[in-house]
C-alpha cells in the first residue's frame, strides 16, 4: 500500500511537472534531421526551419515573395545598381550578449566568403567589399549590378552569427551556434531532437510565444500525423498529401499550406553519348513531354495536392510565364513525333534518388511513356550514388528536385546557363545566356519579367528538361496553436506563433 | 562401395534422411508450403489474374473486391498478382544466396578443417570476425556497397551467410579427419585431394543440406528486409519487401497493401523453417 | 585464478577478431560507391566546398593513413566526428546504446515470460497436440519479419485503436510512463522472435533433463509432478537457457535494426542504417565495431556463466 501511494504521488508530481513544461514548449515534428547548424555550412531544408527560430537574417520574404525588413530596416541601391546601402536595426544583441552592428555584418559576410567549407561562397561572390559607414550603416559594393542580391540575403547567406562566438568556437561553431534569433540553442541529439530556449533579450520579444521549441526528428509522415493527433506534437511538418483530409476533418487540428517554390523536373542529358536518341532528336523530347499527363501524375502520386506545371518557376512567382500554358497529354501526337524521329521504340533510362515519391513518379512516367512507345528503364540509386552520378552528368534522364528560390535567377542560371553550376546535361544556348545575364542586372520588375518570358520560351522549345510539378507545403498543427502562416519557402516562421488562450 | 558403408557410420545418408523426414508430419507440411510457393513462382504468368506491373490510374488504392481479391496498390496494380510474382524474387534470392554461401563456404571449411595450421588460423579468424558482426548489419552494408538490385542483394546475403557454412564444415571435418577410414586411406598413399572428395565430403553433405534449408529461411527474410530498406528488387518488378516499404505509407488509407505481402513472407519462411527443423530432427534421430 | 586466466585469454583472442573486422569494415566502406562529401555539399554542390569537405575529414588521404589515423583515435576512445551531424560519435553512442539496450532488456523479459513456460509445457507434453502447437507457434515467431509485425501492430494499436503511439521515442528520464508507451510495441516485436528462441532452448533442455536420474528419483519419491518440474527439472534445465540467453541479447541487436527503423526509434540499430545510407563512414565503423565488441563480450559472459553454473548440474 505504502509503496503504491508513494508511486502515485510521484506520478502526480511528474504529471504536474510535465504539463507545466509542455504548456510552454512548442513541439515540432520534422521529416529530416538538419545538417550543421551554422548558416555558413547548412545545406538542408530541415536546417532552414531551425534557423528561422535560431538566426535572424538581414531581410526576409513575405507571402508574396516580396523582400521585407528583419535585421536591416531599410535599404537602397545607388544609381548604377552596384552599391547596396543597408540601415541596420538598433538595440539587437546576439545570444551571447554581443551587440549587433555594422562591424558584425562585415565580419559575417567575410566569414561566409572565406570559411573553408562555406556553402555561401558562390552566392555572396558578387559582393566585393563591405564598407562600414557608421555603427548601423553598411554598404555592400559590387562589381556589376546583381538584382538577386536581396533575395540571397533573405536566406542563410543573410543570417548573422555572433562574430565573437564564431571566432572562439572555430570549427565547432555548429555544435552550439550563437545567433540573434528569437530562440537560442539549448541542446541537440543527432537524429532525435534539437531544442531551443526563448531568448529574453530578443528585439521583438513580445512575439515569442513559447519558452522552448523542440524540433523532433520523425522521418515517417504517418508517425508525425499520429503523434499530432495524440497531442504529442504541436506542429507537424510535411503532412503527406494522402493525410490532408484526415487533418482537415479533425476539429482538434488545423491545416496550413502554401504552394511552394520548388520544382521536380525530368532533366534530359544533351550530350550524344549520355543522352543518346533523346539528345539528338527534339521530336523525341517533345514526344516524351506529350506522352505525360502531368495532372494524372499529380493526382496519382500526390492526391492532386501539388501543382502540375510545365515551367521551372513556380506559378506563384511574378516571373512565371503565362504565355506558355501546360500542354494536354496527346499520345497520338507523341506517337507521330516518334515516327518522325525515325527511332523505333526509343529506349530511355530514368535515374533518380531512391525515395518513395520519386519512385512512384518514375513508375508512372514509365507506364505513360510506355503507352506512347518508349521503352523506359528505371535506375533508382541511393542518395549519395545518385548525387555522384548526377554531378558527373552520368545519366540519360534524371528526376531533379530543386527547392527553388524567391528570385528566378538562381534557378534558371544554375541549371541552364552554359556556365551554370548544375548545368550537368551540357545544355548550351547563347541566346538564353544573354537573356539571363540581362535579367540578372535588370532591377526594374516589368523589364525583368519580359526577359524571363523570353527565357521560358527558349527552354520550352529546346526542352533540356521537362518540368513535372511544383510541390506544395502542408503543415498540420494543434488547433490551440495560433499565428502560424506558411510562405512559399515552406519554412515554419515561429515569430508570432503563440498558444491560443 | 566401401566408402558408402563407412560414411554411413558417421551420419545418415541423404536417402535415409529423406525416409525419416517422411515420418515427420510438420516437416511434410513445411515441404508442401515450399512446393506451393515454388509452383506459384514457376507458373506465375499462368496463375496471376493481371500483369503485375500494369498500372491503372482509375483503380488506385482500391480495397479488395471481386475484380481485385487483394485490392490494388498506390499505382493501381493488382496486389494479388504482385504477391504471386513476388514469390519469384523471394525464392530466387533465397536459392542463389544460399548457393553462394555454400559454394564459397564449403571449400573454405574443408581446407581449414583438413589442413589445419596457418591456413586454418587465417580462415577461422576471418570467419570469427565476420560472425561477430550481426548478420543483417553485414548484409545491409554489403548491399549498399554493391548498389540496390535483386542480384546484389543475393550476393550480399550469400556472403553474409558464408561464415556459418565455413564454421559448420570445418567442425565436421575436424571430427572425422582422424577417423580410421581416413587414416587408412592416407596410409594407402591416397593424396589429399581424393581423400577430401571421396571420404570427407560425403560426410559433410548432410549437415550442409540441413543448414542450407534453415539458411533459406534466413536468406528470404533478409531479402525482404533489404528490399524493405530499398536495397532489393528494382521497380516496377514485384518483391514482397519493397511492397511493404510502399504500403507502410498507406497504413491508414490502404491497410490491405500491408497485409498480404507480409503474410506471404511469414508463410514461406515458416515453410522452410518447418522443413529445416524436421530435417534437423531426422538428422539427429538416434538409430 | 583459473577463471581470471580464462577471461584474460579470451579477451586476448578477441583482439585479432576485432582488428580483422575493423579492416574488413574499413575497406568495405571505403569502396562503397557514393561520396559523403557530395551529400554534405548541399543543393548548390559547389566543387570548392566538396574539396574542402574532403580535406577536412581526411577523405583525400591515402587509405592506409586514413585507417591508421582512425584506429589510433579509437584506441584513445575517440571514434571521430560524424560527417553528417558534426557530432562526436562517442557522444552519439552514449545517447543511443542505452535506448537499444532498454528495448533489448524489455524484449528479453517478454521473451522469458512467454518462452520459458511455453517451452516447459511443450517438453512435458512431448509429441502431444500442445507440443505441436507450441513448437509451430515458436517457428512462426521466428518466421515473422520484424518490420511487418511492427507495421501490423502499429495498424492495430496506434492507427485503429489509438492506444499507443505509432512511433518515435521519449527518454525514460523525461517521462517514464511515456517512455513505456513508446517502447512497448517495439519491445513486443523484438521479444517475439526472442521468445521463440528461448522456448526452443527451454524445450530441448527440459527434454534431456526429464530423462535424468535425479528427476526419476524425485518422481519415484512420490513428489508431486508440479514440484518435480519446478523445483528439480526447471532449475537445472534453465542453466543452458540462461547461458545462451546472454548470446541472444546480442542477436536482438540485429533485430533492432529494422524494428527501430519501423518505429522511428533513435537507437543503435537506426544509427547503422542511417550511417550506411548517408555514407557516414566513421559512424558505421564505430557501430559495427561496437556491436562486434558487445557480441564478443556476451559470448564471454555466456561461457563464464556456463562454467560457473554447470557444476551444480551434478548436485
Amino acid at each position: 500500500m505504502r509503496i503504491g501511494r508513494r508511486l502515485s504521488v510521484a506520478a502526480a508530481v511528474m504529471l504536474a511537472a510535465m504539463s507545466s513544461v509542455s504548456a510552454a514548449t512548442l513541439k515540432v515534428g520534422m521529416q529530416d534531421d538538419p545538417d550543421a547548424l551554422d548558416p555558413a555550412l547548412g545545406g538542408t531544408y530541415a536546417g532552414r526551419i531551425v534557423f528561422d527560430a535560431l538566426c535572424d537574417k538581414l531581410v526576409d520574404i513575405d507571402a508574396n515573395l516580396k523582400i521585407v525588413p528583419q535585421l536591416a530596416t531599410e535599404w537602397s541601391w545607388n544609381d548604377d545598381n552596384t552599391e547596396l546601402t543597408l540601415k541596420l536595426r538598433e538595440g539587437v544583441v546576439f545570444h551571447d550578449g554581443t551587440p549587433f552592428d555594422a562591424n558584425a555584418v562585415k565580419a559575417n559576410i567575410e566569414r561566409m566568403q572565406t570559411l573553408g567549407e562555406s556553402k555561401r561562397k558562390s552566392q555572396l561572390s558578387p559582393i566585393k567589399t563591405v564598407e562600414v559607414v557608421d555603427d548601423f550603416t553598411v554598404i555592400f559594393k559590387l562589381d556589376a549590378p546583381f538584382a538577386p542580391l536581396l533575395s540571397v540575403l533573405s536566406d542563410r547567406a543573410g543570417m548573422m552569427v555572433s562574430p565573437d562566438a564564431a571566432k572562439a568556437a572555430g570549427d565547432n561553431f555548429a555544435a552550439a551556434p550563437v545567433c540573434s534569433g528569437p530562440y537560442r540553442f539549448a541542446e541537440r541529439k543527432a537524429r532525435d531532437l534539437i531544442a531551443l530556449d526563448r531568448f529574453a533579450d530578443y528585439w521583438n520579444a513580445d512575439e515569442i510565444g513559447y519558452d522552448r521549441i523542440e524540433y523532433l526528428i520523425l522521418p515517417d509522415s504517418t508517425v508525425r500525423l499520429s503523434r499530432l493527433q495524440a497531442g504529442d506534437l504541436d506542429v507537424a511538418e510535411r503532412v503527406a498529401p494522402t493525410d490532408i483530409q484526415a487533418v482537415e476533418d479533425n476539429a482538434d487540428l488545423a491545416l496550413y499550406s502554401s504552394a511552394g517554390l520548388g520544382v521536380s523536373h525530368l532533366f534530359i542529358n544533351q550530350s550524344e553519348e549520355k543522352g543518346e536518341d533523346l539528345a539528338a532528336s527534339k521530336e523525341l523530347r517533345q514526344a516524351l513531354e506529350l506522352s505525360l499527363d502531368r495532372t494524372a501524375i499529380n493526382q496519382v502520386a500526390f492526391n492532386g495536392a501539388f501543382t502540375a506545371d510545365n515551367q521551372m518557376l513556380t506559378p506563384l512567382s511574378s516571373y512565371h510565364s503565362k504565355a506558355y500554358p501546360m500542354p494536354e497529354r496527346d499520345v497520338e501526337k507523341a506517337k507521330e513525333l516518334i515516327a518522325e524521329s525515325g527511332v523505333e521504340s526509343p529506349a530511355i533510362e530514368i535515374t533518380y534518388e531512391n525515395s518513395l515519391t520519386d519512385g512512384r513518379v518514375a513508375q508512372i512516367i514509365q507506364a505513360m511513356a510506355g503507352e506512347a512507345g518508349f521503352k523506359v528503364e528505371l535506375l533508382p540509386l541511393e542518395t549519395s550514388s545518385a548525387i555522384e552520378r548526377y554531378l558527373a552528368g552520368n545519366f540519360q534522364l534524371y528526376i531533379g528536385n530543386w527547392s527553388g528560390r524567391a528570385d528566378p535567377d538562381p534557378t534558371l542560371n544554375t541549371f541552364f546557363s552554359t556556365e551554370g553550376s548544375q548545368n550537368l546535361v551540357g545544355y548550351e544556348s547563347s541566346e538564353l545566356d544573354s537573356v539571363l545575364n540581362e535579367a540578372r542586372s535588370e532591377v526594374d520588375e516589368t523589364e525583368r519579367a519580359a526577359l524571363y518570358e523570353k527565357a521560358a520560351g527558349i527552354l520550352l522549345e529546346d526542352l533540356p528538361t521537362i518540368p513535372l510539378y511544383h510541390p506544395s507545403w502542408f503543415y498540420g498543427a494543434r488547433a490551440d496553436v495560433d499565428g502560424i502562416s506558411i510562405y512559399p519557402d515552406g519554412i515554419l516562421r515561429v515569430t508570432g506563433v503563440m498558444p491560443k488562450n | 562401395m566401401s566408402t558408402v558403408a563407412e560414411t554411413a557410420q558417421k551420419s545418415p545418408s541423404t536417402r535415409s534422411l529423406a525416409a525419416r523426414l517422411i515420418r515427420q508430419r510438420s516437416a511434410l507440411i513445411g515441404l508442401v508450403i515450399v512446393l506451393f510457393f515454388v509452383f506459384l513462382a514457376l507458373f506465375a504468368p499462368l496463375i496471376a489474374p493481371y500483369d503485375p506491373v500494369a498500372s491503372d490510374w482509375l483503380t488506385v488504392r482500391q480495397p479488395p473486391s471481386a475484380a481485385h481479391w487483394m485490392g490494388t496498390d498506390d499505382l493501381g496494380r493488382d496486389v494479388l498478382s504482385r504477391v504471386i510474382y513476388g514469390s519469384q524474387a523471394s525464392l530466387l534470392a533465397g536459392t542463389i544466396a544460399v548457393s553462394i554461401a555454400i559454394l564459397a563456404g564449403l571449400p573454405l571449411g574443408l581446407i581449414a578443417g583438413y589442413f589445419g595450421g596457418w591456413i586454418d588460423t587465417v580462415i577461422s579468424r576471418c570467419t570469427d570476425a565476420l560472425l561477430a558482426c550481426p548478420f543483417l548489419v553485414l548484409a545491409i552494408a554489403l548491399a549498399a556497397f554493391l548498389g540496390a538490385s535483386l542480384q546484389n542483394a543475393m550476393i550480399a546475403i550469400g556472403i553474409s551467410a558464408m561464415p556459418i557454412f565455413i564454421r559448420l564444415v570445418r567442425g565436421q571435418v575436424l571430427s572425422i579427419k582422424n577417423e580410421d577410414f581416413v587414416t587408412a586411406a592416407r596410409g594407402q598413399g591416397m593424396r589429399d585431394g581424393p581423400i577430401i572428395v571421396s571420404h570427407i565430403l560425403p560426410n559433410v553433405v548432410t549437415p550442409v543440406v540441413v543448414q542450407a534449408t534453415i539458411t533459406m529461411a534466413v536468406a528470404i527474410l533478409a531479402e525482404a528486409s533489404l528490399a524493405f530498406l530499398g536495397l532489393g528488387q528494382k521497380p516496377p518488378a514485384a518483391s514482397w519487401g519493397s511492397m511493404l516499404d510502399v504500403a507502410r505509407q498507406f497504413m491508414t488509407n490502404a491497410p490491405w497493401m500491408s497485409i498480404w505481402p507480409g503474410l506471404a513472407i511469414v508463410t514461406i519462411v515458416l515453410g522452410f523453417n518447418l522443413l529445416g527443423d524436421g530435417l534437423n530432427d531426422a538428422l539427429n534421430e538416434k538409430d | 585464478m583459473a577463471m581470471l586466466n580464462f577471461i584474460f585469454r579470451r579477451l586476448l583472442t578477441a583482439i585479432p577478431t576485432l582488428l580483422i573486422l575493423s579492416v574488413f569494415v574499413f575497406l568495405l566502406l571505403k569502396f562503397l560507391p557514393g561520396d559523403p562529401a557530395l551529400v554534405l555539399a548541399g543543393e548548390d554542390r559547389d566543387p570548392a566546398v566538396i574539396a574542402s569537405i574532403r580535406a577536412r575529414y581526411g577523405l583525400d588521404q591515402p587509405l592506409p593513413i586514413q585507417y591508421v589515423t582512425w584506429l589510433l583515435g579509437v584506441l584513445q576512445g575517440d571514434f571521430g566526428i560524424s560527417i553528417r551531424t558534426k557530432m562526436p560519435i562517442g557522444d552519439m553512442l552514449v545517447q543511443r546504446l542505452p535506448v537499444t539496450l532498454q528495448l533489448s532488456l524489455q524484449a528479453m523479459i517478454i521473451a522469458c515470460v512467454i518462452g520459458i513456460p511455453a517451452g516447459t509445457i511443450a517438453a512435458i507434453r512431448r509429441g502431444k497436440a500442445t507440443d505441436v502447437a507450441v513448437t509451430t507457434a515458436g517457428l512462426a515467431g521466428l518466421s515473422i519479419p520484424s518490420f511487418w509485425f511492427g507495421i501490423i501492430l502499429i495498424m492495430i494499436f496506434a492507427v485503429s485503436l489509438g492506444w499507443l503511439p505509432s512511433g518515435g521515442y521519449v527518454s525514460f528520464w523525461d517521462s517514464p510512463l511515456e517512455n513505456l508507451r513508446y517502447t512497448l510495441l517495439p519491445s513486443i516485436v523484438l521479444g517475439t522472435a526472442a521468445a521463440a528462441i528461448i522456448m526452443r532452448h527451454t524445450r530441448n533442455s527440459m527434454l534431456s533433463i526429464l530423462k535424468e536420474d535425479f528427476v526419476r528419483t524425485a518422481r519415484a519419491k512420490g513428489l508431486k509432478e508440479r514440484i518435480v518440474i519446478v523445483r528439480h527439472a526447471l532449475r537445472n534445465g534453465l542453466i543452458p537457457v540462461v547461458t545462451t540467453g546472454a548470446l541472444h541479447l546480442g542477436e536482438l541487436l540485429s533485430g533492432a535494426v529494422l524494428t527501430e527503423q519501423v518505429f522511428g526509434i533513435p537507437g543503435f540499430g537506426k544509427m547503422i542504417v542511417d550511417g550506411v545510407f548517408s555514407r557516414d563512414y566513421a559512424v558505421v565503423q564505430a557501430v559495427i565495431l561496437c556491436s562486434a565488441a558487445i557480441f564478443v563480450l556476451l559470448s564471454l559472459i555466456a561461457d563464464i556463466l556456463y562454467v560457473k553454473l554447470s557444476p551444480r548440474l551434478q548436485a
